[in-house]
């Protein structure tokens, strides 16, 4: 299994949606860390695990986005069978980060 | 956030669910509130009222205002058939999106996250005022008014009544 602590691999502080809004967005987590991270454990054939918890917190554009961009690269449902989600601290994030992996298959 | 949670809870902590609010309200500032990105003013303020273990915020922009903002982008008319007035178009925003059934351009779920936060008694006494729309949602009023307001202002309180949504 290949894991992501978001606070400690990436930003105790998150931003928000894109580049344009700020440092440590849900863009810049997908470009720098979780597409390849993702892409590596395809290849090994494990889940990846990302770890919510420690955070000063999300906001829903950051959650949204990060997971969107991943599931228009690699497909909603594969993403959403390979991903194993940790949020103990805000359960409630688990369901905003599905909404963002399924997010190209509603519009 | 660690000295708010001091205040009520009598420890340090996160409260990730309050400050990912915060965000929205900020990134809604942002988005929302001015034509010129340049010109973004908005003020966050906290009051600890130690003795009463509670602190009290306030987030104000000074920006167009919600209802004015889309009044600008979309077909207002079409969506206040479906409202019977800007106040009631608001407390569906906030209370469940009003996206699917009007088509009006929330792409985030910035409002209804502010309203959850409520909801879930992480925060009490929210009150919201934007342009002609005063919200008070524990006292259950949602009306238009007669000063005309640009901008969004928020107001809200953490006492010991909310739920314990904090982590050391």
């Amino acid at each position: 299994m290949i894991i992501i602590d978001i606070p400690k691999d990436f930003s105790r502080t998150p931003g928000w949606r894109t580049y344009e809004d700020g440092p440590f967005s849900g863009e810049e987590f997908f470009d720098k860390l979780l597409k390849d991270s993702f892409a590596k454990a395809k290849n090994k054939g494990v889940k990846l695990k990302v770890i919510l918890d420690g955070s000063d917190g999300y906001t829903t554009s950051f959650l949204n986005e990060a997971f969107r961009l991943l599931g228009k690269e690699f497909g909603s449902d594969f993403v959403w069978n390979n991903l194993i989600i940790v949020s103990n601290e805000v359960p409630k994030y688990i369901e905003r980060i599905k909404k963002g992996v399924y997010a190209m298959e509603t519009k | 956030m660690p000295k708010a949670m001091e205040t009520v809870w009598g420890e340090n902590g996160r409260c990730p669910e309050l400050f990912g609010t915060i965000g929205e309200m900020l990134r809604n500032a942002c988005d929302h509130a001015f034509t010129n990105g340049h010109k973004i003013v908005w003020h966050l303020g906290v009051s600890h009222l130690e003795h009463q273990n509670t602190v009290k915020f306030s987030f104000v922009d000074n920006g167009v205002g919600i209802i004015n903002n889309y009044n600008n982008r979309t077909n207002w008319a079409k969506v206040l058939a479906v409202f019977k007035n800007n106040a009631a178009v608001l407390e569906k925003a906030y209370k469940k999106g009003i996206e699917s059934q009007t088509g009006l351009p929330w792409r985030g779920e910035g409002l209804p996250t502010i309203y959850e936060l409520y909801n879930d008694n992480i925060i009490t006494n929210l009150v919201v005022i934007t342009n002609n729309v005063y919200l008070d949602f524990d006292k259950n009023i949602f009306k238009e008014i007669n000063v005309p307001f640009s901008g969004t202002y928020y107001f809200w309180k953490v006492d010991k009544t909310c739920k314990p949504a904090y982590f050391v």
